[in-house]
């Protein structure tokens, strides 16, 4: 049920049926503990005087001794991900982390996050996290993405090597996102 | 009106116009349907009983720019920046691609100006050391305390040593 402004009641006057279920049913039932379904979670504002719960999730992906690519546009890797699929609204913020090396002093490793589902968003340079040279290192980036689809989005991330005669070698790999 | 602690209805007693308005009316207007006004802000604790929409903003320059500042300094395009109303804690995401023409560091931090007055440093950024001419992409989240009010926050830049560029510089705040 929708959310209705409280009525302000009036000494003497009526209180029916209809408006308790109007103003004290319908909007108990708009509030978050009539939302609430699973601990953890926390609310997002969905719309003008409308709530919903949403969710905060993590994946990872262990690599084992490393997954390579060569490829200079973003891809998957042998072991696709880490992938979440979640519902959002038009917003959701992400980390994702990787460890990787880049095959060279002079080359690098990027990933980066693809939205599918009810959104499509390829992965970009613009949002991603760069490795060079041949140690291996572990840090991430933050992305927010605010021009989503509302409903069930998954988010991957994915890969590539800046050339194509570099490989680029991932490891260890996570990401979190948290629907708004 | 503030929330107040519903009443405990008795047994035989009338209930009042008075005691609806404040028991019912003023505490469903303290929910969080009641407060919600723009999409994909996260509703937050504000006090006690108090609920307050909290605001998550972005702000982005793609523009590959350079400094060869050793102090921390805005490039040609100042920002990222972003000016919202907060209260007393924000967190903070600082994202960029950073290289340097020597084998030194590059660092991206942020400055808050407005209400609060926080410089830029190296505690609360990114710092990168690479080969000459290689570059990386990375970010770092900061939870700040800052004084309420209108706070700007501005991403600022310098080098250890050589000539530091900066391209796809990412801001996000979120107020708490």
């Amino acid at each position: 049920m929708a959310w209705s402004s409280p009525m302000t009641a009036v000494a003497n006057a009526t209180f029916t049926a209809a408006q308790f279920n109007t103003y004290v049913r319908d909007n108990l039932s708009a509030t978050a503990p009539a939302l609430a379904t699973t601990a953890g979670r926390h609310f997002a504002v969905s719309g003008t005087n409308e709530i919903a719960e949403r969710a905060i999730s993590e994946d990872f992906v262990s690599g084992g001794t490393g997954e390579a690519t060569t490829s200079t546009s973003y891809t998957d890797l042998t072991t696709t991900g880490a992938t979440i699929t979640m519902t959002t609204g038009t917003h959701a913020l992400v980390w994702f982390v990787s460890r990787a090396t880049s095959g060279s002093a002079t080359t690098q490793a990027l990933s980066s996050v693809a939205v599918s589902g009810a959104s499509t968003v390829a992965a970009s340079d613009n949002w991603c996290v760069i490795h060079a040279g041949t140690t291996s290192t572990r840090y991430g980036a933050q992305h927010l993405f605010t021009t989503l689809t509302a409903g069930a989005n998954t988010f991957t991330m994915k890969f590539r090597s800046s050339s194509a005669s570099a490989t680029a070698t991932f490891f260890t790999r996570a990401l979190a996102v948290m629907g708004l | 009106m503030a929330w107040t602690a519903p009443m405990t209805a008795v047994a035989d007693s009338v209930f009042t116009a008075a005691q609806f308005n404040s028991s019912v009316r003023d505490n469903l207007n303290e929910t969080g349907p009641a407060i919600a006004t723009e999409a994909s802000r996260v509703i937050m604790t504000d006090g006690a009983n108090s609920l307050t929409e909290g605001q998550i903003l972005d702000d982005i320059v793609e523009t590959q720019e350079t400094t060869t500042s050793s102090s921390y300094t805005d490039l040609s395009t100042v920002g990222p920046e972003i000016t919202m109303t907060t209260r007393s804690r924000v967190f903070c995401f600082i994202n960029a691609n950073c290289l340097n023409s020597d084998a030194a560091n590059s660092y991206a931090s942020l400055e808050v100006s407005g209400a609060s007055s926080i410089t830029a440093s190296d505690t609360r950024g990114v710092v990168v050391d690479l080969e000459a001419g290689n570059n990386v992409r990375c970010g770092v989240c900061t939870l700040l305390a800052v004084t309420p009010g209108s706070n700007t926050f501005t991403m600022k830049y310098r080098v250890q040593s050589g000539t530091g560029t900066f391209k796809n510089r990412r801001l996000i705040i979120w107020s708490l």
